[in-house]
């Protein structure tokens, strides 16, 4: 199949001598398989999109059906895709191929995270955290008839950078607190979550909402390693919505 | 009392955050204070240094020093225990040593230097 124009250049591409990538996946199937173990795949990159999701779905329909991941939208808006690739915790789908490395790209589940199969990680404790904040408005006045819930633009603007969270828990992942704590740390994804309904001008249960994080460890388990920010693949930064919430958290009251 | 101690209980984390930072930021000019004491002094044994601090120094700053420093240290190994002891009981006892062993070491600076 034919994705690119049939110019003059992409037809000698193709009859080029084949630019090869060797790819290290971490495999696993709990019905068949004692302990986990990497598996190598070679591609061809003229043959293959840009992306670590198009060798991985290159790879899924030419060489190896049983390879299992998550992946939806393949434009890093659904999260599905997030992986540890060649160390870092990203979305496969925007992390491009790197074509001048020599050695393989090693691609991993993301770490300290229960393997259901394959690249596919356990999700329902993070889940579970994210429900435990409230993730919606909550009003004490009574709502507004036949009108929307006003805001001005400043109290918007406050939400960027908050609302655009995908929940793909990279940075959550990738946090050493939260591999250490994960029952009882709610980890960057779900702490930037309760920031953005903390700072909503239209939630009216700011206090409460603070009150439930002042324990040692939903909230203070975090000592700013800062690998949430460096992680997230939408250019996010949990690492300063968290300190936010610390300087909200009042001493009195 | 007992809504006291229950707020206490439940704001355990603010407490522990705000007094890590006051000590560290006492700490500061408190620690080079002392280190200036002791190595503008011109003792040449232990018994001398330890007789000039015990006499030169303001006796009142260096509690002040004493408190925060022994704070600041049980705060820090709380942290440490907390962040990597997950059995509950394991992490109790050892909170209490730690607890024990700072109180412990200030009580014995205090009656050497300022007693």
């Amino acid at each position: 199949m034919r994705f690119y124009s049939t110019s003059v250049s992409q037809i000698k591409q193709s009859e080029a001598s084949p630019r090869l990538r060797t790819f290290e996946i971490y495999r696993w199937d709990p019905e068949k398989d004692n302990k986990p173990y990497l598996k190598t795949y070679v591609i061809d990159l003229n043959q293959c999109g840009p992306m670590v999701l198009d060798a991985l779905n290159k790879i899924k329909n030419e060489q190896d059906s049983t390879l299992t991941y998550r992946r939806s939208c393949r434009e890093g808006i659904c999260g599905s895709c997030a992986m540890t690739i060649d160390g870092t915790n990203t979305l496969a789908c925007l992390r491009p191929i790197d074509t001048e490395a020599k050695t393989p790209v090693k691609i991993n589940p993301l770490p300290h995270m229960y393997v259901i199969k394959d690249l596919v990680p356990d999700m329902s404790n993070f889940y579970a955290q994210y429900k435990s904040i409230e993730p919606w408005l909550k009003k004490k006045s009574a709502l507004p008839v036949n009108q929307e819930q006003l805001q001005t633009q400043k109290d918007r603007a406050l939400l960027d950078g908050l609302y655009e969270c995908i929940l793909c828990s990279c940075c959550a992942t990738s946090c050493p607190s939260y591999w250490w704590n994960s029952d009882r740390y709610l980890g960057p994804a779900v702490l930037l979550q309760a920031y953005r309904w903390i700072i909503d001008s239209r939630d009216e249960y700011t206090k409460e909402r603070l009150s439930t994080l002042e324990d040692p460890f939903k909230v203070y388990r975090c000592h700013t390693i800062m690998n949430c920010t460096k992680a997230c693949p939408k250019h996010l930064n949990p690492g300063k919505a968290i300190s936010e919430i610390k300087r909200r958290i009042s001493l009195f009251g | 009392m007992n809504s006291f101690l229950i707020t206490i209980k439940q704001k355990e984390g603010v407490i522990h955050w705000w007094l890590q930072r006051i000590t560290s930021v006492l700490l500061i000019p408190l620690v080079l204070w002392f280190l200036f004491v002791l190595f503008n002094s011109d003792a040449s044994t232990f018994y001398a240094l330890f007789s000039h601090v015990t006499t030169s120094i303001n006796l009142y700053i260096f509690v002040i020093f004493l408190i925060s420093l022994f704070v600041h240290i049980k705060l820090g190994m709380d942290c440490i225990i907390e962040d990597y002891v997950h059995h509950e009981n394991t992490k109790y006892v050892s909170k209490s040593l730690v607890t024990l062993v700072t109180l412990i070491v200030f009580k014995f600076f205090y009656t050497l230097f300022v007693l």
